[in-house]
Order: structure tokens, then sequence, then C-alpha cells
């Protein structure tokens, strides 16, 4: 619940997601094969394609290059002073998907090449968007701290 | 851009401490539903035998044409036999007996009975030699006409005597032969006779 939590934008589309993916999974579960995974690790990667297949019903990922690399400077007091339904909220006001690239990249641990690959999108693309979302938040954070 | 920021890693590790929504009894109830419709499906592409799609209807329409180009084909075909084939001549061709009513060995009239032709001569290729049987000719209102009965008071009748065969004009020799040439011109008129030749002509 909380992976859905993370890409969906609010707790009734989590639960969407939470439930087509336990359906999937229960559909596909003759497929699993331990030698590849764990359980848990399939599970999570089925709950992820469901949530950026609802995030691709409502939004669409135009192709972007970026031109220079800002790395934005926050504080890491304000956000460990927040609360994380607080931090969640702001991840959630990024654009659709801005946020699904933020999560993938800086939650999930995928590599921009990976993001490409499943969102359907170019590397650069892809670090554009982290590049937007790492803005957006430093504003917003910025903001909190004020 | 290729590493994630520390304050990234923080957002990361509070997210994980994110609590979950009470709502596994009502997302498990969804799930049950789900899985109830799904297996209550009996097929994802069932049956249907009265509606037919779009390429249903191209296969019918496919089919409709070769069935057509088919008849088409064997229609030209024999078609093109009939004109092929001449017209049977009845003057030409042997009389075929026809027997009597009562089987005996009686024999029409030359000038009662009805000649029949001969099966009209077939294209005669190796293929309809080896697999078409011979075409009967048309049936003509003419050869269903019925043969005029034989009066039964005849003698030969009565006393199942053999008649005396009586043969076909066709078959009887001719009893002269037809003149030949034109009339009027006699052996004499061949005959060559000297004349005087131009090129001995005195000057």
């Amino acid at each position: 619940m909380a992976i859905a939590m993370r890409y969906a934008a609010d707790t009734h589309e989590a639960a969407d997601i939470l439930t087509q993916a336990f359906v999937k999974m229960f559909r596909s579960i003759h497929t699993f094969d331990n030698t590849k995974g764990n359980f848990h690790g399939w599970l999570k990667r089925i709950i992820i394609n469901e949530s950026l297949d609802h995030i691709k019903q409502r939004s669409r990922f135009t192709s972007l290059e970026l031109d220079t690399v800002e790395e934005p400077v926050v504080n890491n007091d304000i956000i460990e002073k927040t609360d994380a339904a607080a931090i969640l909220e702001l991840v959630r006001q990024l654009p659709p998907a801005t946020h699904a690239v933020f999560v993938l990249y800086a939650i999930d641990g995928y590599t921009h090449k990976e993001i490409g690959g499943q969102l359907g999108i170019s590397e650069g693309t892809s670090k554009w968007h982290l590049s937007e979302a790492r803005k957006i938040l430093q504003q917003k954070i910025t903001a909190i701290k004020n | 851009m290729n590493n994630t920021t520390p304050y990234e890693k923080l957002i990361a590790a509070k997210l994980e401490e994110m609590p979950v929504p009470d709502m596994a009894d009502s997302i498990w109830a969804s799930i049950d539903m789900q899985l109830d419709a799904v297996v209550d499906t009996p097929k994802e592409n069932p049956v249907q035998p009265f509606k037919i799609n779009v390429k249903g209807w191209f296969t019918i329409a496919g089919v409709a044409l070769l069935i057509g180009a088919i008849w088409w084909y064997i229609h030209s075909q024999s078609s093109a036999d009939k004109t092929v084939t001449p017209a049977p001549v009845p003057e030409k061709t042997a009389p075929v007996p026809v027997a009597p009513a009562d089987s005996s060995s009686l024999y029409p009239t030359p000038g009662n009975g009805t000649v029949l032709p001969l099966p009209p001569l077939m294209k005669k290729d190796s293929i309809s030699v080896i697999d078409k049987l011979p075409q009967q000719p048309p049936v003509d209102s003419i050869h269903l006409q019925p043969i005029p009965a034989i009066p039964v008071d005849s003698p030969a009748v009565k006393d199942n005597r053999p008649q005396e065969r009586v043969f076909d004009s066709i078959y009887v020799l001719p009893t002269h032969k037809k003149p030949r040439g034109v009339k009027g011109i006699t052996p004499n008129d061949y005959r060559i006779s000297v004349q005087k030749d131009s090129t001995h002509k005195q000057p």
C-alpha cells in the first residue's frame, strides 16, 4: 500500500492501484519464477507497473531535453522536521510525469534508462523531469521554512 | 544528476515511514469481487454464433466471390462446348432402329420411322476422353414425338413370323450414276485440232 501511495494522487487511487495489482498478481501467479527473484520484489514490480499505467492514463509524457544541470540546495533539517504526510503531499503536488520520474528515481532507485523504458521516454527527458522535480521541491520546502 | 541527493534519501525514508490507511478490508473485498468476475467469465472471447464481425463478413464475401467465379468458369466452359459441337445433321446419320412397343423384330418403315441422330461429335482431348462421358444431344421436341404404332392386325404380328427386313434409303445403293460435267458439252468439244500458229505466219 505504501508503494501505491507514493505514486497515486490520493488514497482512493492508491486503493485502486493496489486492487488491480493484486488481481494481476493472482491471475499471473503461475508465471512467477522464484529463481529470478523473491516474491516481494515481483509483487513490488507489479504494483509499480500498475501505478505507472494509472499515471500514463492521466498525463502525457512529452519529449524534453535537459540543457543545464542545477543541483538544488535544500536544508535537510527542514525535511527531518517535516511530517511524512506533508512531504508526501509536496511530492503529489508535482506534475504527474515529474512526480513519477522523481519517485522512480529518488525513492525506488530506478536508473534514468530504466525510467525511460518504463515510461517510454528518453533518458534526457527523464533527467529533465528529475531536475524539474528537484527545483519545485526546493521552492516548496523553502516556502515551508519561511 | 545521476546520484540521489541527501534530501532525497531523507524524503524516501520519510515516505517509507508513511502510515498506511486502514483500507485493507475494502481492498480485499474489491479484489475478491474482481477475481470472481474473472472466474465467472467463461472465455475472454466468447463465441457468438449469431454475430458476425467485419472479418467474418469479408470471409463470406470472399467465399461468395469464389463460388461465383467457379460457376462462371463452368458456365463459360459448357457454353464454349456447345458452340464447338456441330449441329446434328439427320440426313447424314445412320438411322437407329427403334424398338417397337411389343419388342418384336419389327422395324419401322422408312417413311414412317423417325430418324434419330447419332451423338454429336465431341471435341476430344485427353481430359474429356478420360473423365467425361459422351454427352447426349439436346433433347428436341421432334425426337419426343411418338412413333406411330404398328397396326396389330398385321399378319406378321399375328403369326409371329419374322418380317422381311426393309432397308432405309441410305443403305440402298444408287441405281444409276449421277451425270458428271456440264450438260451440252460432248467429248468432241475437247478434241485438240491443229490450227495455224501465229509464229509461223508469213510476212
